[in-house]
């Protein structure tokens, strides 16, 4: 039997058989055309209806006083992620403090709410609750821009969420990149002038207040696709804005770039690069054997001493974790003995454990492992679906234990409230013609 | 298809529906999983896609299209709290593609979320490109390819030895 997915596929449709069509399709969508004017006729009047029974008064003194929440308040990653409704709050002009975690996700857009925009949320690191992040600028989601990385990052610490600005010509070009504060709310931007956007590349945290950015110009834009010159990767602190520095132009053909305690280190054709800051050149680079043809991205422990990579078992196949010691002569990746599949290195909870994505129970989750042993923890569940960008996560907080949170709840849908002032106002109107017919 | 009296336009449907009925199933068939569930989506989409063929009657398909993957996710949303997608599905394979534990495709694809599923069928069975497939879901080329991503790397877990004839975008480690 072929391996290939199409020809797979290919074999499943042709199971559907060659049963013919109904004669009678067009007679029942005539029938389904008139149901349905009649029915919406209908279904206005009977909302209305409903909306003026379930409509709650509008009491401000509650019958009795809420549950005590004895979930802890302090900062913390909840232990479970779960699709958030696409009908929450946004942050608007009201932050809502740091983050534990932001991921894409499904929200109601155009007038009644029920389209569905690419929109990212929030998870409060405090309580738990999830709001959509409304970030000043950003580049319109439905935009034709190649994110080849994660469009949205949160940095260590969940105070900052970097996203790339929009093009002051067209929304749905990048024109920039900035970084949120969750905090206060405002949003620090860096445009870079460009006729045509840019090509959005590499945007990730070196530090709490400090992002790594690679980026290309676009020269020329056509229909099937666009050309680029493209930058050194920069380094951009948050608090001077104004002065991005150019990274050591041994990260140029980085494939993978992570935080440090003392900077930061990254994946170099084959061989492992760390940087400290306030250094013009990098401190060492080394070569990295065993890592095999497939290892695809990977990590380096805080302390700057350890690598961590996910190896790809072959086409198709499943992931293991390779772990090596990094040493004056280079390092040697060796399998950890794993009884789970993973297939994202997240973080580090400390210097022995990383934090990775696996399968559990059929489902993602978030997974700490000890690089010495290969004993793992659960840490947390994603019961997510329709999420449109990958939850990222404040990766210092995974020193500390994950906690339950309550579950996200979306309010009623505005126009709920406008059919029960409709009713309102219809109620109001009867009532006076049936007092002056009585009188 | 401005100008047709009513019986040009009925015979415009019936013409449409005798051409592409059978093409129309079989993508169903793998939007759904089930085969009868895959006739009422199509005939549901075509009996919903009368009420404009006035308007659509020169290029129907990619609306009855469309009408189809709408209403396959909202079917599925409306059934979920009853049937259970994941746990039916083993955690792991075992080895080599012949293996008689070896999870099949059809059991695979049912893990993924429908939004998933629906990219892999738009993808890698009608071949659509993800400017296509953005435009058929109505949503970005972003998310198609992050769903598309997700999807393949469910399915290369799930069904061990799948290749597919395109490489999964590079990540980047956080």
């Amino acid at each position: 039997m072929s391996t290939d997915l199409r020809e797979r596929l290919a074999d499943i449709a042709d199971r559907s058989g060659g049963a013919p069509p109904p004669p009678d399709l067009w007679q029942r969508g005539v029938h389904r055309r008139r149901r349905t004017r009649v029915v919406q006729a209908l279904a206005a009047a009977v909302v209305v209806g409903v909306v003026a029974l379930v409509l709650p008064p509008p009491a401000t003194t509650p019958d009795r006083p809420a549950p005590v929440d004895s979930r802890p308040r302090g900062p913390a990653i909840p232990d479970r992620l779960v699709t958030p409704p696409t009908r929450l709050d946004g942050t608007g002009g009201d932050p809502f403090g740091p983050l534990a975690v932001v991921a894409g996700a499904g929200r109601a857009s155009g007038f009644l709410g029920t389209d569905t925009s690419n929109g990212w949320v929030g998870v409060s690191a405090a309580t738990g609750e999830y709001r959509f992040l409304d970030l000043p600028s950003r580049v319109d989601p439905g935009a034709e821009v190649p994110f080849l990385h994660d469009e949205v990052v949160l940095s260590p610490d969940g105070r900052s969420v970097a996203y790339w600005l929009d093009h002051p010509d067209d929304p749905g070009r990048v024109g920039g990149w900035a970084a949120y504060d969750s905090v206060t709310g405002d949003a620090v931007e860096h445009r870079v002038r460009s006729d045509l956007g840019l090509a959005p590349g590499l945007l990730t945290w070196s530090k709490d207040d400090e992002l790594v950015v690679g980026y290309g110009v676009v020269t020329e834009r056509g229909g099937s696709g666009w050309s680029s010159t493209s930058a050194p990767l920069t380094i951009w602190d948050v608090t001077s804005p104004d002065d991005p520095r150019e990274l050591p132009r041994s990260f140029i053909d980085a494939s993978w770039i992570v935080p440090t305690r003392a900077g930061f280190a990254g994946f170099v054709d084959g061989d492992v690069v760390r940087w400290s800051r306030g250094r013009t050149q990098p401190d060492y680079q080394r070569p990295v054997t065993g890592q095999g043809d497939n290892a695809s991205e990977g990590t380096i422990s805080p302390a700057g001493d350890r690598l961590v990579m996910v190896e790809q078992l072959g086409t198709g196949m499943a992931e293991r974790l390779l772990v090596g010691e990094i040493g004056p002569a280079g390092t040697t990746l060796e399998p950890l003995p794993l009884d789970v599949e993973v297939f994202d290195v997240v973080g580090w909870a400390d210097d022995e454990h990383v934090v990775v994505r696996g399968v559990l129970g059929g489902s993602a989750a978030i997974l700490s492992v000890d690089v010495r042993t290969g004993e793992h923890r659960l840490l947390v569940r994603e019961e997510r679906e329709n999420w449109v960008g990958r939850p990222q996560y404040a990766t210092d907080l995974w020193s500390q234990p994950t906690v339950s949170r309550p579950e996200p709840e979306a309010p009623p849908p505005w126009w709920l409230y406008g059919a029960g002032a409709a009713v309102l106002g219809l109620g109001v109107l009867g009532a006076r013609r049936w007092r002056r017919a009585g009188a | 298809m401005p100008g047709l009296d009513r019986r040009e336009v009925e015979t415009s449907f019936d013409q449409f529906v005798a051409a592409r009925y059978a093409a129309l199933l079989r993508s169903a068939t793998l939007l759904c999983g089930d085969h009868h569930d895959a006739e009422d989506l199509v005939q549901g989409a075509l009996v919903k896609a009368v009420g404009v063929w006035q308007r659509i009657g020169d290029d129907p398909e990619p609306y009855v299209r469309r009408i189809m993957v709408n209403d396959n996710i909202s079917r599925w949303r409306r059934h979920k709290g009853r049937v259970v997608v994941r746990e039916d599905v083993p955690d792991r394979a075992a080895d080599g593609p012949d293996s008689d534990t070896r999870l099949d495709l059809e059991a695979a694809l049912a893990g993924l979320a429908p939004r998933q599923r629906t990219v892999v069928v738009l993808r890698y069975f009608e071949d659509l490109t993800e400017r296509q497939t953005a435009d058929l879901m109505g949503t970005s080329v972003g998310t198609v390819k992050s769903q598309a991503r997700e999807a393949l790397t469910r399915l290369r877990t799930l069904v061990p030895g799948l290749t597919v004839d395109e490489g999964v975008p590079a990540r980047v480690a956080r």
